[in-house]
């Protein structure tokens, strides 16, 4: 039996299986995820926006289409976005994964649930949005077999990982947005 | 495609300046006084052009697409600039991501619908509140004197800058 889905597991998992991939995490949980597990060039690392993680991916993933793109979005987030995910759909660049961290609450602000607690389906919006392939995972080797998968038949995905509420890294502080874009754009570059 | 519409003075500017500037992107979300400029980009096939839902998001796509290397505008209305407060003051000022938007200005001479008014009257001190330098030539001879220089400092600065589109600019 796989474990529960742990943010230290998305970390491991998304590095593991798409080392070249530009990854783009929301603000707050999906950002100090990554940061905690030691900060990399091709992340993107959000302080603002949002709501807009997605739509940066969007423009990433068609702007570099020799690239896989990675968004990790969060539940409040993407309630806050979600006409963003029309617009993905209507473009539907087969290089962009999208993945939901559901936690099902607002992270970051004390753990008030969100209207995925109560019932709303994002995944059900995905496939209406006309994302070409839209998945679920509750455990690490359900999460990594449909990220291999994507990795070996790039569609537009959509993928929900249903994740608890115990284990939200702590955000690290003195962002530097400006050294992130630099660093960031600097690795968009570099030849794959 | 609409070969009438494309030759518009206004469309034709803005589009042969944004080519000058190395401009390849557009994102906006339909407004009758740029009309002209999205039917412009739509004809040339140097351009990508992409209808977006919402304001806010199509900074978000262009924020990515800069990063990924393409320069981009986005062209909305007023009413939908009023959106785009927080992804410009927690996105592109502090990150240093330059778009340049054109924002068809309602509220402004000869409006006939009170919603427009509060929220067309309140682009410029919105930009001005932000750091987001902002243009609103009244004439079209006026606007093509600014197009280069403001597409200029927007991607040598690494700043968001702001073009009002008047209806004066557009008849």
């Amino acid at each position: 039996m796989s474990t529960s889905i742990s943010y230290d597991g998305i970390v491991a998992t998304v590095r593991d299986v798409f080392p070249d991939g530009l990854i783009v995490p929301n603000l707050g949980t999906n950002t100090a995820a990554l940061m905690h597990n030691g900060e990399r060039d091709e992340e993107f690392y959000m302080w603002g926006a949002m709501g807009m993680v997605h739509s940066i991916g969007l423009g990433l993933a068609l702007t570099a289409p020799h690239r896989t793109v990675v968004v990790l979005d969060g539940d409040g987030s993407l309630l806050m976005g979600m006409a963003g995910m029309s617009t993905i759909g209507a473009a539907a660049p087969p290089n962009l994964l999208h993945v939901l961290v559901d936690n099902q609450a607002w992270g970051n602000t004390g753990g008030q649930p969100t209207h995925t607690a109560r019932g709303v389906d994002p995944a059900i919006v995905a496939r209406g949005c006309g994302y070409r392939v839209v998945e679920r995972a509750e455990d690490e080797a359900t999460m990594r077999a449909h990220m291999e998968e994507y990795a070996r038949q790039p569609e537009l995905t959509f993928l929900h990982l249903k994740v608890g509420f115990l284990d939200i890294p702590r955000p690290p502080e003195d962002p530097d947005p400006i050294g992130i874009k630099t660093r960031f754009m600097r690795a968009c570059r570099a030849s794959r | 495609m609409n070969t009438l519409q494309s030759t518009t003075p206004l469309g034709e500017a803005v589009t042969s300046s944004m080519r000058k500037n190395g401009v390849t992107t557009a994102c906006y979300v339909a407004d009758h006084l740029l009309a002209a400029i999205c039917d412009s980009l739509d004809d040339a096939p140097d351009f990508t052009l992409l209808p977006v839902a919402r304001e806010d998001e199509g900074l978000g796509i262009l924020a990515g697409a800069y990063l990924a290397g393409s320069r981009g505008a986005m062209l909305m209305q007023s009413s939908g600039f009023a959106l785009c407060a927080n992804v410009l003051g927690s996105l592109l000022v502090p990150y240093q991501i330059p778009v340049v938007m054109f924002v068809g200005l309602r509220g402004d001479l000869g409006e006939f619908n009170v919603s427009q008014v509060s929220v067309g009257q309140a682009v410029a001190p919105t930009c001005q509140m932000l750091g987001i330098p902002f243009w609103a030539p009244v004439t079209l001879q006026g606007l093509e004197r600014i197009l280069d220089g403001a597409f200029y400092t927007a991607f040598s600065t690494k700043t968001p800058v702001c073009i009002g589109i008047r209806r004066s600019v557009t008849e």
